[in-house]
């Protein structure tokens, strides 16, 4: 779980932390001053954001398009030059079996980028959807719905993605799926409190009146309005995605060989901690760091701009 | 408190029955199903069939699932054919050596993260702020591994202060004995909380300096440090309470990683150790504990919420 989640879950969990006379009034007030223009103007306006919105794009960039213009070979393994030390043709060193690291980091960071955006995506989508149906049910079909929710949060992230990559050999649409199964539950639960408070407003219940289906409410209504909160959510879970990944490639359970991703490497490294070979290690380290802090100062920005209730703080 | 109470532990109840239905369900998911998982991939299909026939496994999946459940609630977990050593045992042995490592890293990261919390609600938007936000950010971004390795690297090889690995042997007390194995282990585990208590002790700080009894507080002449340690410390600790139950699943499997990294024999470990063999009782054992042990936490939290706080107390009697 990230901050985001954090912060955003116990508000629910814990209604009275905010005494009444510091919520903001509901209904149409407080969102539709809100103007989107205002909402660029704040996220601009965030330095630490834009500036991470600019290191997602660089990393981005240097991962995707970095081996066009700096080639090496990763597919052979060259054992006259293994471990090198940075320099030379090397800028970062070769590894223990000869590859360049620097561009082995270009290659490794495509798939903790595909992983994360792909799985961030689909557990937001099915997040929302649960949540929002949830929360316009009520009643027996909304607390089955979130016993379930609460049943998968229970079980720690790392074991089951463990377990289940002992089931199936991971690939990276598996590994999107499989992060995605577990990073649902958080939207699932933000929407639904979403939810609960956009069912009361009263264009729901002018479109029920007009004879809207639920379907319709959900789609049109209720998601659009809660799209703040589904986006911010979504960029935390993106840099989640990427921590868990590299958890699994660190724990040995990523995607095999040949296939590399940034844990893989540090994973390799570590056994060359003592001798002192810093460049099989930290270059990697660093590369997660940077880019699931940047997704996560992304997603603060985000809420920041995007949702109108903490405008006081 | 007693309506409450019975909701909450109704709620757990269910919950707990999707978390078996979960890991029965992983059991059956496994290619070739529990027999193979067992038997092994050279299994012929007569064999499979006799140890279907033996152990139940031929009766429909409903039937199955509450043979499953009779057994858990005996106690009986799987027996471990690649150890041969029951799983209930296996755990016997090791959970008091994560349960150790987890509560001193949530000690650890609350004496912490706590304080910072607080000096930066004081002096908000001020130089330490800032700084403190950028540095929680940052061990946010850091998987547990990496701290770990930043810290061995530290400590353990350049200045040799601390071990980096966890004796093999002995038993809960004798790691107690020998602490100076457990302080690598303890402070990178706690880096999985410790960014987030952090941050949520400064906005829950933040609202406490906002309420009445502050002004009230100030007005009487109290002096600063009397106002923090009195009411913003004693306010601000209570959501604390309620991250430390949204937080166990996350430290259980921060405790994996840790353990791995460490060589640290607990339960992380087995379960480590269950994923490389194919150990399948194993593995879904130890995941269904997890899992029950993250149900029964955060239900004891959430009870000591109620009993902490008198303004649930009075709203849930209404």
């Amino acid at each position: 779980m990230s901050f985001g989640d954090a912060e955003q879950l116990a508000t629910l969990q814990a209604p009275d932390r905010t005494p009444p006379d510091n919520q903001p009034p509901d209904g149409p007030t407080s969102a539709s001053v809100w103007r989107s223009s205002d909402r660029w103007k704040v996220f601009l306006d965030n330095r630490p954001a834009t500036a991470a919105a600019a290191v997602v794009i660089l990393v981005t960039l240097f991962c995707f398009v970095g081996p066009l213009i700096y080639r090496t070979d990763q597919i052979h393994v060259n054992l006259l030059a293994i471990t090198s030390a940075p320099g030379g043709h090397h800028p970062l060193g070769t590894d223990d079996v000869g590859y360049d690291v620097l561009g082995r980091i270009m290659v490794g960071g495509q798939s903790s980028i595909e992983i994360g955006l792909g799985a961030a995506a689909l557990a937001t989508i099915i997040g929302s959807l649960w949540g929002a149906v949830a929360g316009l049910a009520g009643g027996i079909v909304d607390s089955l719905m979130m016993r379930v929710v609460d049943a998968l949060l229970s079980i720690p992230v790392v074991v089951f993605l463990l377990v289940v990559a002992t089931l199936v050999p991971p690939s990276v649409p598996l590994l999107i799926l499989v992060i995605a199964a577990v990073s649902w539950l958080v939207p699932a639960r933000l929407v639904r409190a979403e939810t609960l408070r956009l069912k009361e407003q009263n264009y729901v219940y002018a479109a029920y009146l007009m004879g809207a289906r639920r379907r319709h409410v959900v789609l049109r209504h209720v998601l659009p309005n809660a799209l703040g909160t589904i986006v911010v959510n979504a960029s935390f879970q993106v840099a989640d995605a990427i921590l868990y990944v590299a958890y699994l490639s660190f724990l040995g359970l990523g995607i095999p060989p040949p296939a590399v991703s940034w844990g893989s490497m540090l994973s390799q490294g570590v056994n060359y901690l003592f001798q002192g070979y810093w460049w099989l290690i930290w270059p990697a380290g660093l590369a997660i760091v940077v880019l699931s802090v940047a997704f996560s100062v992304l997603g603060d920005g985000l809420r920041d701009a995007l949702d109108p209730r903490l405008l006081r703080r | 408190m007693g309506w409450f109470t019975i909701r909450r532990i109704g709620q757990a109840l269910v919950t707990v029955a999707v978390v078996t239905i979960v890991t029965f369900g992983l059991l059956h998911l496994l290619p070739g199903g529990p027999a193979r998982a067992i038997l092994g991939a050279r299994a012929t299909a007569l064999q499979i069939q006799e140890f279907n026939r033996t152990n139940g496994f031929d009766q429909p999946l409903p039937v199955q699932y509450i043979r499953y459940i009779s057994q858990v609630v005996h106690g009986n977990l799987g027996f471990s054919y690649k150890l041969n050593q029951s799983v209930v045992s296996l755990l016997a042995e090791r959970l008091p050596k994560t349960l150790l490592l987890t509560a001193l890293s949530l000690l650890v990261a609350v004496l912490i993260g706590v304080p910072v919390g607080i000096v930066q609600a004081v002096r908000r938007n001020g130089f330490a702020d800032h700084v403190f936000t950028g540095a929680a950010f940052v061990l946010y971004g850091t998987p547990v591994f990496l701290l770990g390795l930043v810290l061995v690297a530290i400590f353990g090889v350049y200045a040799q202060f601390f071990p980096a690995q966890a004796p093999q042997t002995g038993n809960v007390l004798s790691l107690l004995e020998n602490w100076r194995v457990l302080v690598l282990p303890v402070f990178t585990l706690a880096g999985v909380t410790l960014a987030t208590f952090t941050r949520y002790s400064r906005s829950s700080a933040i609202d406490v300096l906002g309420q009445d009894y502050i002004r009230t507080a100030r007005a009487k002449g109290a002096p600063t440090l009397r106002i923090i340690t009195r009411h913003v410390l004693r306010n601000a600790c209570l959501p604390i309470v309620t991250m430390l139950g949204l937080y166990l699943p996350a430290l259980f499997g921060g405790a994996l990683v840790v353990e791995y990294l460490y060589n640290f024999p607990g339960m992380g470990l087995l379960l480590w150790n269950a994923a490389q063999t194919r150990d399948y009782p194993v593995l879904l054992g130890v995941t269904l504990v997890v899992s029950l042990a993250t149900v029964i936490g955060s239900l004891v939290v959430d009870l000591a919420y109620f009993g902490l706080d008198p303004r649930i107390r009075l709203r849930a009697g209404e």
